[in-house]
């Protein structure tokens, strides 16, 4: 069973970004987010209300207000329905066909498809064509904010880069607010203010995207961060013993952890402020030294 | 594909051929040509490579054809039904009688091809009921899971953990014997094999995306199973229910032999060999017939559902 734990964390204007590795935990707590899971403990609150106590009809208000967009694996639209079809399924109300047809062509052009693909089913779409129809389908309902799960990690790197122009211009459109998962740290600089790395279901470092990836306070971020390969340079190489699985007390990255000390088996970190984010880690201070074991 | 990967392997010994574009402008493809993966085109190409399917679908076809056609190609079309001629009881095969006469003087062939119609009728009657239940249970059960799965699956499990045939021979008893009695019994030994593979398609398929993002848009659950989860989860059961004709055929063909299904004067094969199977010595043709109707049948569908499985499953498309 996947398990998060003590995760605070604010969703506004400025978009935050929610990093880790695959079983981290982060796409969990995005299905708690939608209200697909319901949390054993702890509070989920939209404005003032509380997501996971919401009547019937409040619920409708917030479904509509928070949308995911997934990723495309070829699973995010139904592969028997046409593009079209998937997009008009939010549009409510007793709308006539042509009006229907009007709305969806609308909404595709606002997303850059082409309204002729309508027709389409996903298959015979591009992988970045389909990204921008599930991104339409979310929009039909007008939503405040967008659950971002991995939305480009299904694509070449430059279709990327035009996925995620299309999320910044219509985060202003729409008067949108982003919650971005994802384990790729460029994706998140481009529409994340605020950034949060989940380790084994925690919080180990939260502040300011730009911060965290020039000078990371968490070995974990660091190590992240040192795993992003980048163009001319050497090969990234995994530091550490990355197969190690979380430690069940104490800190519960030390097994991976160059920096691991006796502490870090006898006391689990608690998250604290330091140089403006919150880290969880004994030995911070000389991770923003510059230390690396 | 498996002939260019096949092609492929069996050149790694050499050194390959470099591959060189010439010609004016270059290669010139064709733009917009795409050749989808149609379930039809997926069929045809199996049937190239499956000859055993293929035999089986062309035999069933011809088999529904006789059905179908029964009162117009059947030599004596009459036999079918009350007719009796007690001056030809029992006639050898030859040129008038292709199979021989009955007991009573009927022609095999003739009823033969009408109790194909009365073995087709149960096949499609039992698997309808059967589908239309045990998938609708299914769904539901795939994409509420909790405690509504659990209802739906215990209930389940204690119909599967009877054997069939028991419990289908206990309904017939109960009831009168006719072929109304033979669908229901077996339907309702029937239905919980769809049920449970029905449910575990259906929560895998609950699991995708497009599932998800109808529950995030509001999309009522009825709505979502039924636009969404059913479409996605029936491929598996269509395939399971030509595999299960044959069986069908065979149990209905077994109650009828022990009376409890159809009776006389109606043209049934299991009816047929139970009549016959006392004259199985002096007067062969009686029982012979009627039994390789029903091998026959049976053997059809399951190959053909042994293709059909082949060719829509995409991780076991070559066997």
């Amino acid at each position: 069973m996947p398990v998060v734990h003590d995760v605070s964390l604010a969703v506004d204007a400025g978009g935050a970004g929610l990093i880790g590795e695959s079983g981290s935990g982060k796409t969990t707590l995005a299905r708690a987010l939608l209200g697909l899971l319901r949390p054993r403990a702890g509070r989920i609150t939209y404005g003032t209300a509380d997501v996971t106590r919401l009547r019937r009809a409040e619920r409708a208000g917030f479904r509509a207000a928070v949308q995911p967009v997934f990723q495309d694996g070829g699973e995010a639209l139904n592969p028997r329905m046409r593009i079209g079809t998937s997009i008009a399924e939010g549009l409510t109300g007793r709308l006539r066909a042509a009006e229907r047809r009007a709305a969806v062509a609308e909404l595709m052009a606002g997303v850059g498809l082409d309204p002729a693909l309508a027709g389409r089913r996903p298959h015979e779409l591009s992988g970045g064509q389909r990204q921008r129809a599930v991104i339409a389908r979310a929009l039909a309902v007008r939503p405040r904010v967008l659950v971002l799960d991995e939305p480009t990690s299904a694509l070449d790197v430059t279709v990327q880069a035009r996925i995620l122009d299309l999320l910044e211009r219509l985060r202003g459109e729409h008067g949108l607010a982003y919650l971005l998962i994802t384990h790729n740290l460029a994706v998140v600089d481009r529409l994340c203010g605020t950034s949060h790395v989940m380790f084994a279901g925690r919080v180990v470092e939260s502040g300011p995207t730009g911060d965290l990836l020039t000078r990371p306070a968490h070995p974990y971020t660091l190590a992240l961060r040192d795993a992003v390969p980048r163009v001319g340079g050497p090969p990234p190489a995994a530091s550490g013993r990355t197969e190690a699985s979380p430690a069940p007390s104490g800190c519960p990255f030390r097994r991976r952890c160059p920096l691991a000390v006796s502490r870090c088996r006898e006391e689990a970190p608690r998250p604290r402020s330091l140089e403006g984010r919150r880290v969880a880690c004994h030995r911070a201070e000389e991770v923003l030294g510059g230390r690396r074991g | 594909m498996k002939d260019e990967h096949d092609a492929g392997t069996a050149e790694a010994g050499k050194t390959p051929d470099p591959i060189t574009v010439s010609g004016p402008g270059g290669l010139v493809v064709p733009a917009g040509v795409v050749l989808r993966r149609t379930p039809l085109r997926a069929l045809a190409g199996a049937a190239r490579g499956d000859l055993l399917a293929t035999a089986g679908a062309v035999l069933l076809a011809a088999i529904v054809l006789a059905a179908l056609l029964a009162p117009w190609i059947a030599p004596y079309p009459e036999d079918g039904g009350t007719a009796t001629h007690p001056a030809q009881a029992l006639l050898s095969p030859g040129a008038g009688h292709w199979f021989g006469t009955d007991q009573v003087g009927r022609d095999i062939l003739s009823r033969i091809l009408f109790g194909a119609r009365t073995s087709l009728f149960i096949a499609v009657a039992v698997l309808a009921l059967a589908a239309a239940v045990g998938v609708t249970l299914g769904v539901v059960a795939g994409y509420a899971g909790g405690w509504v799965r659990d209802v739906i699956m215990r209930v389940t499990d204690v119909f599967l953990a009877f054997p069939a045939l028991l419990l289908s021979l206990a309904l017939a008893v109960v009831l009168q014997p006719s072929v109304a009695t033979v669908v229901v019994a077996i339907a309702v030994t029937w239905w919980p094999w769809y049920a449970r593979l029905t449910a575990a398609v259906a929560q895998s398929v609950s699991a995708r995306g497009y599932v998800d993002a109808a529950r995030c848009l509001g999309v009522p659950a009825p709505v979502i199973v039924f636009r969404h989860v059913l479409p996605n989860s029936v491929t598996p059961v269509t395939v399971q229910l030509s595999l299960d004709a044959g069986g069908v055929i065979l149990t209905a063909a077994a109650l009828s032999y022990l009376g409890l299904g159809a009776h006389e004067p109606t043209a049934e094969w299991g009816l047929m060999v139970q009549q016959g199977q006392s004259l199985f010595t002096t007067d062969w043709w009686v029982v012979t017939f009627p039994g390789l109707a029903i091998l026959v049948t049976a053997f059809s569908f399951n190959v053909l559902g042994e293709g059909l499985r082949a060719a829509l499953d995409p991780r076991g498309r070559s066997r």
